[in-house]
Order: C-alpha cells, then structure tokens, then sequence
C-alpha cells in the first residue's frame, strides 16, 4: 500500500531491486522461449498459429519491457531521485522503523517446513505447532495464551472443514489412517 | 417487466429458503471486519473465503462471498475516519474529511453518514446491475470468437494501463500474468505447455495463485512489519444524520455513484479509483471547495458513495462478459466457476433464475450492511485492538488450509507459497497484482477467441479489421495503451501530482 493521498510515490524501489527482478524477468522470458520452441508446430495447417506463437509472443514482450526497466534504471535520471524512501508502509504516521527481513524469511521457511511436515504427520499436531511458532516470533510470548489460541484454531478449522465442507484435512502419509 | 418479475421471483427464491441469506449476513459480518483490520482487503477476504464456499451450494456460496465484498469496500471506512488509517485502499479518500470530522468531535455522524452512503450506493450499483446485466448479456451473445478476442485485448489494454504507479511495471505484470496463463493445455491442439510433467499443472491452478498474491504476501509483509497498536480513544457521538443535513448530500451521493458505478464498469478500475474520482468530483462541484480536507461531510459521502457503487459495477462485466472489472471481481470469477457456472452471456440464458436469486441477495446484502454497519459501528473500534501476532499466523493457517481444501492437494499449497513469496517481492517492489491475475483470467479467453476466429476465418487475419465492434474495441485498446507511453516519452515520467497519479499509485501495490 504506497501511500494515501496527495503525495507522489516517488521512485521507492531500489535501483538493485529493480535490475534484480528485471533479470529474472528477463530468465523466465527467455527460458519459456526456449521450451517453446519444443512445441509442435501446425505445420501445414495454416487456419491457426500452433501453442507455441502466444508463450513466444508473451515472452518476446516480457523481454522488451524487461529491458526497458533495466536501462530505465542505468540510465541517470534528471532529478526526482531525491526520496527513495523504502515503500511505505501501510499506515501513513507509522513510525518510520525499519522493516525486519529476517522475520518475513524465518516466516517463508517456518510456512514451507510447516507445508512438508503437514504432508507427513498430518494437519492437526503440525498446525498447532505452526500457529505457537508463529505468534512467538510475531512477538506474542505468553505461554499460556499462545497455544490456547493455536489448539482454539487449529480444532475449529478442522471441524469446520470435516463437517461443514465435508474435506477432511491430511492426516499425514507417515499414519495413513485416513481413506479419502 | 421481465427484470421485475424475475427480482421477485428472486426474491421468493430466497424468502423459502433462508440459509443463503444467513450465509450473507455472516459474509457482511465477516467484509466488515476484513474491512476495518488494516492490511486486509476484501480481494484477501474473499480470497480466503473462497476454499470454505466449495461444498456450498452456487446460491449461498456467491452471496456470502459478495457479503464479504460490500462489507469489505465498506469497512475500510470505520478505521479510516476513526484513526486515519484506511482499513482498505479504497477508504484512503474518506480518511481526508473522515478524520478531520472525528477530530472535531463529529466521529459519529461521519461514520452515519459513511454507511448510509455507502449504501446508497450499493442499491444504486445492484439495481444497475440488475437492469443493465441482462441486456449486456443479450448483446455479448451475438459476440462470436472474434469479439470476445478484442474484448480481452481491451480488458487487458485498460487494466495494464490504470494499475500501478509504472506503467513498465504494470505492464511486466500483464505480461507475466498472460505467460502464466498459458501454462497447461493449449487450448486448440490440446498440447500441454510448461507443465514439467505435473498433471496438476494442465490447467493453471488458478485459485491457489489467488489466494498466494493477495493473502499470503500480505501475511508474509505483515511478518517484518514493527508491531503498531492502534487504540480508538475518539468521541463517537450521534451516528445518524439528522435530516437536514443528509439532504443536502443526496445529490453528492447520486452523482458519486453514478460515476462509481461507470469506473466499476471499466475493467481494472476499483473502488479505489472510484472513491478518489467521486470525491474529486464533489470537490470541484463544491461551491467550497477549500473545505474539503477539513472535515467536509460530503467528501466523506462522496468517497463511501462512489466506492461501493463500484461493487456493482465492477459485476456487470464479469457476470455477462466473463471480463472482471477488478481483482475482487476477478477472484469471484473463480468462485463462480468452481460453481460450475461459468461467467459471460450464456450464464444469463441457462441460469436466469439463479443469477436473479443472486441479484436479489445482493440487495438483501446491502440492506444487511446498512443495519450490520450501524449497529456494530461502536464495536468495530475493538476489532482494531485484535494484535498482528494472532492475525497473521491465522491467515498463513488459512492460506494453506484453504489452497489444500480446492483439490485436496499438496501441490496446490506448494503453489501457493510459491506464489506468496513472489507476491510478497512483487508488492514490495511496486509491481502491482491485479493485472496477474487478470491476466491470468483473460489471456485464455485472448488465445482461445484469437485462435478460433482464425481457423474460422481459414486463416486470415480479416476479422480483425471487418467487423466492427471488433474493431472498435481493438482501436480503444491500442489508443489506451499508446495515451501513456507518449506521455512518458514527452518527459514528466508520470510524476503527475493530479489525483490520477496518486490513485493509480494506490491501486497498484495495495490489491
């Protein structure tokens, strides 16, 4: 969310950001042209363009704006350089502290482990886990509260799930006790 | 009247069976909350929702997630006129004379006024809809492969264009939502494309992408964002509007949802865009305009107005044309076909009856949100004080759980994540997210119809140029794309203080 009202975005990306993601865009184009290539063609068939013209086309544009964005960013720019605070945050008066990255990637890699061990020990132990993990590291330290909570959410989705919606959540391939 | 008759009937339809309408009014409930927590917006919540409506039936299962929707637009305004902070981003424009009301003392009767606009609004908007839908539809019917290609080319032209403060960036999302989409069967040949083998990937797995982009990336920002407590200490007051002062908003509200409505209507714009262009409007018709900004109730019914009369509009084309007018409308898209139902003229000729039953709980739903918003605004406050550290680990528990329930499959939630880390880089690197997924709904109509009208017309390329609706909406789409792109070769970068450039910049990264 940038900002509200009245003020100009400015340029809040980073300069390295924006080369970074322009060369991943870049990858992913080039790479679907060279699986595209692999297609079938329609040959002698000249009613319609085969699978591979539209990917080629989509990928051919993602390589020209690419690299638009990344000589866009090389290039020096004449003024309006000057506030490249980092993208604002959500509530204008927040207070300006700084976004902590090691939390959003301990959260990433704690949601893919909690994603594996679901598949293996199934829904109902893994979550509980996953939500006490979780509120501990959004800084909720009571040990009270905390798995009241966890268990309190955990019970409810999997009874509004099996009941209600009649999708029973994964048991865990390691118990194989369920029959779905 | 065929349209009256059917309403009715419609609402008979509902009057016998009264779960759906239960189910709507827990959507309202649940909109406005969504609403009023900042970092949640009624795309997340109706993205969240989605996997719970599966076993539901169409009925109840599209009206509680349009609950959701009306809710959700609307309850971004509670915090934006308590604490300044908009709930949603659509709710930016009310915090402007919200706020400055609250401060005076006036919390109360701008909150009064925020609901009773909004409402208006959505009545206006769902009776458009009503009349208008069924014509639409009528008209899109004569459409044939060639048509429905321009109208994908326009939807996608448009949504590129308004979302996003760069258009290179919003373009980079267009694109890469289009290139997503042609992931699984080619839909001519039947040949699969980039799926590395994986069956699950032979068509692109739509809903969990959603839920990925706009759930899971903000719970993943909310996780390094410092712990902020917000805390209502404000005199509510007096909540209704007395008479004389509501009249003198009423021709403000009419012409901020006409105007609603008609942004909805225009594929990509939001309430977002709405609210921002309805107030504006108010502005320059004020005969004092300076006090706009300083607690001008009828910039607050302005916004409110505009914002949910976008609601409906933003329905009509998805519902006749199977265009989503915006990313809400773009997830209930997918909740409909889930249903089974698939959006676009024929919805109107098979299922009638259905689309008036669900016509007439949209009704019901804002007369649900008028009474909902009213009674609990005094409540909303304490929903605030509900901390991150349960809410973000909740919707990262929904976000799996749901993404898992579609298919019963693992390798959906792996999607999902997948999806949420490059939405969360996305969002933190101004590239908005609804042109992906608009994309993603569209450029399979765009193949598709292209491809069909081609071997039609035995290979030439004549029907783009011969018919001409056709060509109609092929020139708008060129004229929507090339009006930005000479301005930003002219200089000025797009650094344009107008209201425009700031909307488009909210739109973009907030959805």
């Amino acid at each position: 969310m940038s900002h509200s009202s009245g003020g100009t975005p400015g340029s809040g990306t980073p300069r390295s950001a924006d080369l970074f993601a322009g060369a991943v865009v870049a990858a992913v184009a080039v790479a679907a042209i060279v699986v595209s290539g692999g297609f079938p063609t329609m040959a002698g068939l000249d009613t319609d363009v085969g699978p591979a013209r539209f990917p080629i086309i989509y990928a051919g544009a993602l390589l020209v704006l690419s690299a638009i964005l990344v000589i866009g960013r090389l290039m020096p720019k004449r003024g309006a350089q000057a506030q490249s605070a980092q993208a604002a945050p959500a509530e204008p008066q927040a207070p300006a502290e700084a976004f902590r990255f090691h939390r959003v990637a301990i959260g990433v890699v704690a949601t893919a482990v909690y994603i594996y061990m679901l598949s293996l020990i199934g829904y109902l132990p893994t979550t509980v886990v996953f939500l006490i993990g979780m509120m501990r590291l959004m800084g909720m330290r009571s040990w009270v509260r905390a798995p009241i909570i966890a268990v309190a959410v955990t019970a409810f989705l999997y009874l509004v799930f099996l009941y209600a919606l009649q999708i029973p959540l994964p048991d865990g391939s390691l118990f194989e006790t369920g029959e779905f | 009247m065929y349209e009256i008759d059917m309403l009715l009937q419609g609402f008979a339809n509902l009057a016998n069976e009264p779960l759906p309408l239960l189910l709507a009014l827990i959507g309202v409930t649940l909109g406005i909350i969504i609403g009023v927590l900042p970092g949640l917006t009624a795309t997340m919540g109706v993205a969240i929702l989605l996997p719970f409506t599966f076993g539901m039936d169409p009925v109840s299962a599209i009206l509680m997630l349009c609950g959701v929707f009306f809710g959700g637009i609307f309850g971004g305004s509670i915090t934006a006129i308590l604490l300044k902070i908009p709930g949603t981003p659509a709710a930016a424009a009310t915090a402007m004379d919200g706020y400055a009301l609250s401060q005076k003392g006036q919390a109360g009767l701008a909150l009064g006024t925020a609901t009773l606009s909004s409402c208006f609004g959505g009545f206006l908007s769902v009776f458009m809809l009503i009349f208008l839908a069924p014509l639409l539809a009528g008209i899109a019917l004569e459409f044939s492969a060639a048509e429905s290609f321009a109208l994908a080319v326009f939807g996608l032209s448009i949504i590129t264009s308004v979302s996003g403060d760069s258009l290179v960036k919003g373009l980079i999302a267009g694109f890469l939502g289009l290139l997503l989409s042609t992931v699984g069967l080619d839909p001519m040949a039947g040949f699969p494309r980039f799926t590395g083998g994986f069956n699950e990937l032979l068509n692109v797995p739509f809903i969990p992408v959603m839920i990925g982009l706009f759930a899971a990336s903000e719970a993943f920002k909310s996780l390094g964002q410092p712990e902020t407590r917000a805390e209502v200490k404000v005199y509510i007051g007096r909540i209704i509007p007395p008479w004389s002062v509501f009249k003198g908003l009423i021709f403000t509200i009419l012409r901020s949802s006409g105007l609603g409505i008609i942004v909805g209507i225009i594929p990509g714009a939001g309430a977002d865009i709405a609210s921002f262009v309805a107030y504006n409007e108010a502005k320059r018709f004020s005969k004092n305009p300076e006090n706009f900004g300083k607690g001008e109730l009828k910039g607050v019914a302005a916004a409110e107005s505009g914002a949910n009369a976008c609601t409906g509009g933003d329905l009509l084309p998805m519902m006749t044309l199977g265009i989503p007018g915006d990313a809400v409308t773009a997830v209930m898209l997918g909740a409909l076909t889930m249903q089974g139902l698939q959006p676009g003229p024929l919805l109107f000729k098979d299922h009638a009856g259905l689309v008036f039953t669900l016509f007439a709980g949209m009704l019901f739903c804002y007369a649900a949100l008028l009474i909902i918003g009213l009674s609990s605004l005094r409540l909303m406050g304490k929903v605030l004080e509900m901390p991150r550290a349960i809410l973000t680990p909740l919707i990262l528990a929904l976000c799996v759980v749901g993404a898992y329930a579609i298919n019963n499959s693992m390798f959906d939630v792996g999607i999902m994540l997948a999806v949420g880390v490059v939405g969360f880089f996305m969002q933190r690197w101004d590239y908005p997210a609804s042109p992906v997924v608009l994309a993603l709904i569209m450029g399979p109509m765009a193949e598709a119809s292209f491809r069909r009208a081609l071997s039609l017309s035995g290979g030439s390329l004549d029907f783009l140029y011969t018919r001409p609706i056709t060509l109609g909406l092929l020139t708008v789409a060129v004229i929507t794309l090339a009006l930005p792109l000479l301005r930003y070769f002219r200089g000025n970068g797009g650094n344009g203080p107008t209201a425009d450039g700031a909307t488009a910049g909210t739109v973009g990264s907030a959805k």
